[in-house]
């Protein structure tokens, strides 16, 4: 019955529209950020190029129609012939582009392999060398201010020894000491000479600082320090800038007028703390490393000179 | 050497017989003729002295005719030959085994000499069969056979024939046959034990062609069969043992030939450009060697003569400026027309004036020159060690010509053409340590880099059974054999089961490749089997159309008029049925030449026609057309060439002009050379060419209504992956749905 026949058909089209979404329920466009995007000669010849490639390294499998039928002749794997001694692997053709002749890839592979090999070197090498550096970079930081530190103890202990020597001398007699006077730079020990140099140039700049400040509280006002916006001086720059000031002045000072400094300065940071350190164990019976005074000239009970040895 | 006496020009120095005919028709043997030299030799019971004897005459040993003058004056040269030294210790061995391995150098007179050698000791003739030599080239097989002819005396096509492609010269008479070693293979598919042989003679075998190596899988096979056949492998290097310890121990013999020491030089360093060191070389050459000519291998027709133009220019200021010899430059390769061939064997140019600097001769070549033509005066040798090889990827069914490195075994053979007058000298444009390390040892035999459809149709059509034991020398890859039997399986020539079908079994009695079989037995279906075969023999022949490099334009102009927009396979039998045309028979060479059309490929093409018509014929296959005003008259043709080429068409993308091949999803571009008119989304294509670039030229385009509709079981549409092509498909399967459903509504 032929209208009968054209209803299922009907029918069928119609169930068929239905089923659509029922069969794809969990389809997701793709989010492909390349979507809608022409794509390059270029980038079109290397894909080409690539996807030929792949081809060309693809086995043809046991799926395929021919491999069937020459498993049905007796294949089994392997190579073909009386000795199954055949080709496993069709030969590959090489495509060279340009008229470099024979042994010019190779060579250029070669030149290439050595250039990269010499860069990796170079950059290791490099890496070596910037962790060397950075690490003599914090060990001669560390002895700076190891060496500050022991300046410092070496300058109170000699002044605090002056003190008692001074004591002694003038006895009980006079118990209002006057404060010592101010010794000259060169009766400095040269070990610490530096430092007092510049505690004394900042001393005096804050001096005259402070006298200013009690110029400017009657009215004067001839600073020409830098303020910030409220008005006030902007001392932790100026604090920097003095600092640099300070160390220039310094240096001029021992490259001039010190002959003894400039020869202690001209040492390693390594040596002069090693000074130090003999300094204080050998005057003040001091251990830097221990952060103790002992009571003999022998030091007993220091492990020794190195700061390793101290744990 | 006198150009006459050489081999491989014989042809030019006779007039061409007549084609007798030949055909397989049982053979009588001759009754013995006493008035012959012969008639007191015993079968393999001959000396060296008795064969010369009969050679001396007075009347012909085979014929019984008297000798020419000519005769005798080739004898005296023939016997000079380094073959002829060991005629007796040949004769020895071949009479004692059944296989002999013979090594003799190019020039020791083997091709020519050793056949005749057995003709005076197997004498066929008394039982009724032949002697066959096979070659590797239609050419050699011709010339050949023409130059024994004249040894012996005898009218070319009579006692010694050949037999090639799309054309038999032999006859009742013969008795020495050189041919190809396909022919050989084809006959052997009628005549499994080749009956009518008494000796084979597989020349050049180290050339290792895909049909001398299936001969002597099969030649394994027969040997047992036909204890009275006896084996000859012919090489020309030295590397025999491969071939002694194939054959089971055979026995070799040696002959040295005459070859002069050649010194070998290497580059220091790689060079950047093959082309411009060579030239450079060439130039060197001419400027500070002694006198000889340059052989200089490149490996292309385009590269060829390029390079042969720029050494001119620049030959040609040498003179000017330096005083420097006249300079010939030849170029030399398989598609030049014959007559420009034979310019490489004229002498070198003379001095300019008495006294003056010697003339020179270059020639430029591809490896043609390596084996198979021999040319007397090189001393000098060019080799930038390259040579368009044919790579097979059965992975994406794509057979390529490629510029590859040779073998070292190559390298050698090119050198050693210096040798061959005096000592000479080898320039290699590459360094020694490249030579050692980069080229590989041997050449890769032709059955690793071929496509095997024919080859496997033929095994088949031998009775070979197991093919994955069959015992060849180089057995190919597994994954070759299982796409050509795929491919056969889909032209329906092979079952499920690899047996042979009623098509393959038609299909394999042609010389064609299997798709073009497939396509021409199926034509009548398509009413247009006179135009399908046309275009199959026009397929089959070189390239038609002449475009010389100074008239490329005026050449284009020419082939579009005969253009066709539906592609370039009506295009071709446009130009086929013109130059059928009275107009152009009246005058066809000169036609061609106005047209730059191959009047060579043309009438090479109307010769295959008229030989696959008489296969047709055989096979009763109906030649029909329909009137060419008829709508569909072309729309049958294009649906016809789809029933052979299904495995061959691409799709073009989405995303502009590239195309994809429709299974194997490679990127391809159309040759630059179609004449498709259209924008077609489905083409079909002849050849797939691998260079820099993908290309697929000779195109046709087609409707994939057609492609399901002619091959369904190709285009299942669940075996595509997921991709343009499948969506496409499915596309076409509705749309053909829909008007079915329409047309059944109607």
């Amino acid at each position: 019955m032929p209208p009968k026949k054209e209803e299922e058909e009907e029918v069928d089209y119609m169930t068929m529209v239905i089923e659509e979404p029922k069969v794809t329920p969990s389809f997701r466009p793709k989010k492909d950020p390349d979507r809608g995007r022409t794509k390059s000669k270029k980038q079109l010849e290397e894909e080409a190029a690539e996807a030929q490639k792949e081809a060309m390294a693809t086995k043809i499998d046991s799926s395929n129609k021919g491999y069937k039928m020459l498993a049905r002749m007796g294949f089994s794997g392997g190579a073909l012939g009386r000795g199954a001694d055949g080709l496993i692997e069709p030969i590959q053709a090489e495509q060279r582009d340009g008229r470099g002749g024979i042994g010019l890839d190779t060579e250029k592979k070669r030149k290439i392999a050595e250039a990269t090999e010499q860069e990796t070197k170079r950059a290791k090498t490099e890496a070596d060398e910037y962790i060397k550096r950075k690490r003599d970079e914090v060990e001669t930081a560390d002895k700076e201010r190891n060496l500050r530190k022991a300046q410092n103890i070496a300058e109170e202990m000699d002044t605090e020894a002056e003190k008692k020597q001074k004591a002694k001398v003038e006895g009980e007699k006079s118990e209002d000491a006057s404060p010592p006077a101010e010794k000259r730079l060169a009766e400095i020990p040269v070990l610490y000479r530096s430092p007092v140099f510049l505690r004394r140039l900042q001393e005096e700049r804050d001096r005259s600082r402070r006298s200013k400040r009690r110029a400017q509280d009657y009215g004067e006002d001839d600073s020409d320090e830098p303020r910030d916006f409220s008005g006030r001086i902007t001392h932790q720059s100026n604090k920097k800038r003095e600092h640099t000031l300070d160390e220039a002045k310094l240096k001029t000072y021992v490259e001039d007028e010190d002959a003894e400094l400039k020869e202690f300065e001209a040492l390693a940071v390594a040596e002069r703390l090693e000074k130090l350190v003999m300094y204080l164990r050998e005057k003040h019976w001091y251990c830097l490393w221990c952060y103790a005074k002992y009571d003999d000239q022998e030091l007993d009970g220091c492990p020794g000179l190195d700061e390793d040895l101290h744990g | 050497m006198d150009p006459k006496t050489n081999p491989y020009l014989a042809h030019r120095y006779d007039g061409a017989g007549d084609n007798s005919g030949g055909g397989y028709m049982p053979r009588q043997p001759k009754t013995a003729n006493s008035s012959t030299a012969l008639s007191n030799f015993t079968m393999h019971n001959t000396t060296a002295d008795q064969a010369r004897k009969a050679e001396d005459g007075p009347g012909n040993p085979f014929t019984g005719k008297p000798l020419s003058q000519r005769y005798f004056n080739i004898l005296k040269t023939r016997r000079n030959l380094p073959v002829h030294q060991q005629r007796d210790e040949f004769l020895k061995l071949y009479q004692e085994s059944q296989i002999l391995v013979f090594v003799g150098e190019t020039g020791s007179g083997k091709t020519t000499q050793i056949p005749q050698f057995v003709l005076f000791d197997d004498l066929p003739q008394t039982r009724g069969k032949m002697v066959a030599c096979t070659q590797p080239r239609r050419v050699a097989a011709m010339s050949v056979a023409q130059r024994v002819a004249d040894e012996m005396d005898v009218q070319l096509g009579e006692e010694v024939g050949y037999s090639i492609r799309f054309e038999d010269k032999t006859s009742q008479n013969t008795i020495m046959k050189y041919m190809t070693d396909g022919m050989l293979l084809r006959e052997a598919m009628n005549d499994h034990n080749l009956e009518r042989y008494s000796t084979i003679i597989l020349d050049e075998a180290h050339e290792r062609t895909l049909s001398t190596d299936i001969l002597m899988g099969l030649l394994k096979e027969v040997i047992p069969r036909r204890k009275d056949l006896k084996i000859i492998i012919m090489s020309a290097t030295l590397d025999a043992a491969k071939f002694q310890k194939y054959f089971d121990q055979a026995p070799l013999l040696a002959v040295p030939g005459r070859t002069h020491p050649v010194e070998v030089f290497y580059t220091p360093e790689p060079e950047r450009d093959y082309i411009e060191a060579a030239m450079r070389t060439v130039l060197q050459i001419h400027a500070a060697e002694a006198e000889g000519d340059i052989l200089v291998f490149l490996t292309g027709e385009e590269e060829i003569e390029d390079t042969a133009r720029k050494i001119s220019l620049e030959a040609d200021e040498m003179i000017r400026e330096e005083d420097a010899g006249p300079l010939l430059v030849l170029p030399l390769y398989g598609t030049l027309p014959p007559q420009q061939q034979q310019k490489i064997f004229e002498p070198a140019p003379p001095p300019r004036r008495p006294g003056g600097r010697p003339g020179r001769k270059v020639i430029i070549s591809t490896n043609i020159a390596e084996t198979s033509l021999t040319i007397d005066g090189i001393v000098y040798v060019v080799d930038p060690g390259f040579s368009k090889q044919k790579v097979y990827n059965p992975r994406v069914r794509v057979e390529s010509l490629l510029v590859s490195p040779i073998s070292q075994a190559s390298a050698a053979q090119r050198a050693g053409r210096a040798g061959r007058t005096r000592p000479g000298k080898c320039f290699r444009l590459y360094t020694e340590a490249a030579f050692k390390k980069e080229l590989i040892p041997q050449t890769y035999p032709e059955i690793l880099r071929s496509n095997l459809s024919s080859t496997v149709l033929e095994l088949k059509k031998l009775g070979i059974e197991d093919l994955v034991h069959f015992d060849l020398m180089d057995p190919p890859a597994p994954e070759t054999l299982m796409r050509a039997l795929e491919e056969l399986n889909y032209l329906g020539c092979l079952d499920d089961d690899g047996e042979l079908t009623e098509l393959g079994r038609m299909a394999s009695e042609y010389p064609l490749d299997p798709c073009l079989a497939v396509m021409l037995i199926s034509s009548p279906k398509f009413y247009c089997s006179n135009e399908i075969l046309s275009i199959t023999a026009l397929l089959s022949v070189p390239q038609l159309f002449v475009r010389p490099a100074n008239a490329r334009k005026r050449a284009d102009e020419m082939k579009d008029l005969f253009a066709h927009a539906d592609g370039d396979h009506l295009t071709m039998l446009n130009v086929y049925h013109a130059y059928k045309g009275d107009q152009a028979q009246a005058d066809a060479r000169n036609w061609c030449y106005n047209h730059y059309l191959s009047h060579r490929a043309l009438q090479q093409a109307d010769n295959v026609r008229s030989q696959l018509a008489r296969i047709m014929e055989r096979q009763n296959i109906d030649f029909v057309s329909v009137h060419h005003s008829h709508e569909k008259f072309y729309e049958n043709i294009r649906k016809a060439l789809v029933a052979g080429f299904f495995m061959q068409v691409a799709k073009k993308q989405s995303s502009g002009k590239t195309y994809a091949t429709v299974k194997d999803d490679q990127v391809v571009m159309l040759h630059p050379s179609t004449t498709m008119g259209q924008d077609s989304e489905w083409v079909l294509y002849h050849e797939f060419v691998l260079t820099s670039k993908n290309y697929i030229r000779t195109i046709t385009p087609v409707q994939p209504e057609w492609l399901l509709d002619i091959s369904p079981l190709y285009y299942d549409i669940d075996t595509f992956k997921k991709g343009e092509v499948k969506t496409g498909l499915l596309r076409t399967l509705e749309r053909m749905r829909r008007q079915e459903h329409l047309h059944k509504k109607s």
